[in-house]
């Protein structure tokens, strides 16, 4: 759950959040180095008291700054590519959800070749003096297993819906007509957020998304 | 009676003399930067997650939560469990200490 003030991505929940969370923290590493030696930089060309009009041109000069960059580049991208076939890897789920995204609520379907159940999850509206999260609760929440490899198969009966957990790191676009794929995998149990990440309506801002993670024994 | 020499003054390519010494300062303050990113924020937060992993006890979590009412699809007990009541007076006491 996002906290007031908070800057930082949200505790990863799940196994590839928390390596999106040391990746990020690897790009920093390399960004806060570039930031600083170009800001020493800029400080320095605009305080300088030195001029120089006459140079025009420098071969050397270029070859570094295209090299440079080109290796800062290639490493962020092992990383990148290491951890992106990671997330788009599944292998054998144990179970299916899928999500169907319409104005302005979300439609869950468990279903496999011997069971189907559905249900529509709106926000509730809560009252000043209510325990519940401002605009984050729904009616009827998406009950999962812990320790299970789950795959959301995720599509829109309407316009364009975004269906987002940021804490378990997972995020893709309910599009009509098209089924996108998520996969996901988290040890703790617990209940996670989420919120419609593409503009939608008048409410697109009032359809959230609620996970409650349970141990399987409990889930069964 | 000597008398100390001024400084000589750099004529030639003196930008290129001044932009040597501030680059190589760019580069080492830039460096610094990195390994002080490294050591204070992404290291503790791995050590973080590796002390979280070690104490991490998913049965005795899930209860305390569901105990707190947080789920939806399981209920709490009517009564609490003696754990709990146990587990809430040992926080009580540490906060009590904590506060003398």
């Amino acid at each position: 759950l996002s906290v007031w003030g908070q800057l930082n991505l949200q505790e990863g929940m799940s196994t590839i959040m928390e390596l999106m969370n040391y990746f990020h923290d690897y790009m920093m590493i390399i960004l806060v180095l570039i930031m600083t030696f170009v800001t020493y930089l800029f400080i320095f060309v605009i305080t300088s008291p030195r001029l120089d009009k006459y140079t025009v041109d420098s071969r050397i000069l270029e070859t570094v700054w295209t090299i440079v960059p080109m290796v800062i580049l290639l490493f962020m991208a092992f990383p990148s590519l290491y951890l992106l076939y990671l997330m788009e890897d599944v292998s054998n789920p144990n179970l299916m959800v899928k999500v169907v995204g319409h104005q302005w609520y979300w439609e869950y379907q468990y279903s496999n070749s011997w069971f189907n159940y559905g249900f529509d999850s709106y926000m509730v509206y809560e009252k000043s003096d209510s325990p519940l999260f401002h605009s984050l609760d729904v009616d009827n929440r998406l009950v999962l297993p812990t320790n299970a490899n789950i795959l959301f198969l995720v599509t829109s009966a309407d316009v364009l819906h975004s269906w987002a957990v940021p804490t378990l790191g997972i995020k893709t676009d309910a599009i009509p007509g098209r089924l996108n794929y998520l996969s996901t995998m988290t040890p703790y149990s617990g209940v996670y957020y989420g919120q419609c990440s593409e503009i939608c309506g008048s409410n697109h801002s009032f359809m959230p998304i609620v996970l409650e993670f349970i141990p399987m024994a409990n889930y069964l | 009676m000597s008398v100390a020499r001024p400084a000589a003054t750099i004529l030639r390519r003196p930008l290129q003399q001044d932009l040597k010494k501030h680059v190589t300062i760019a580069f080492a303050l830039s460096a610094v930067a990195a390994v002080a990113w490294k050591v204070l924020v992404a290291d503790p937060r791995k050590k973080k997650y590796q002390e979280f992993y070690k104490t991490y006890d998913e049965e005795r979590q899930f209860k305390r939560m569901v105990e707190a009412g947080v789920f939806d699809s399981v209920k709490p007990n009517a009564e609490k469990s003696e754990w709990i009541a146990n587990y809430e007076k040992e926080v009580d006491q540490a906060i009590a200490a904590l506060k003398k």
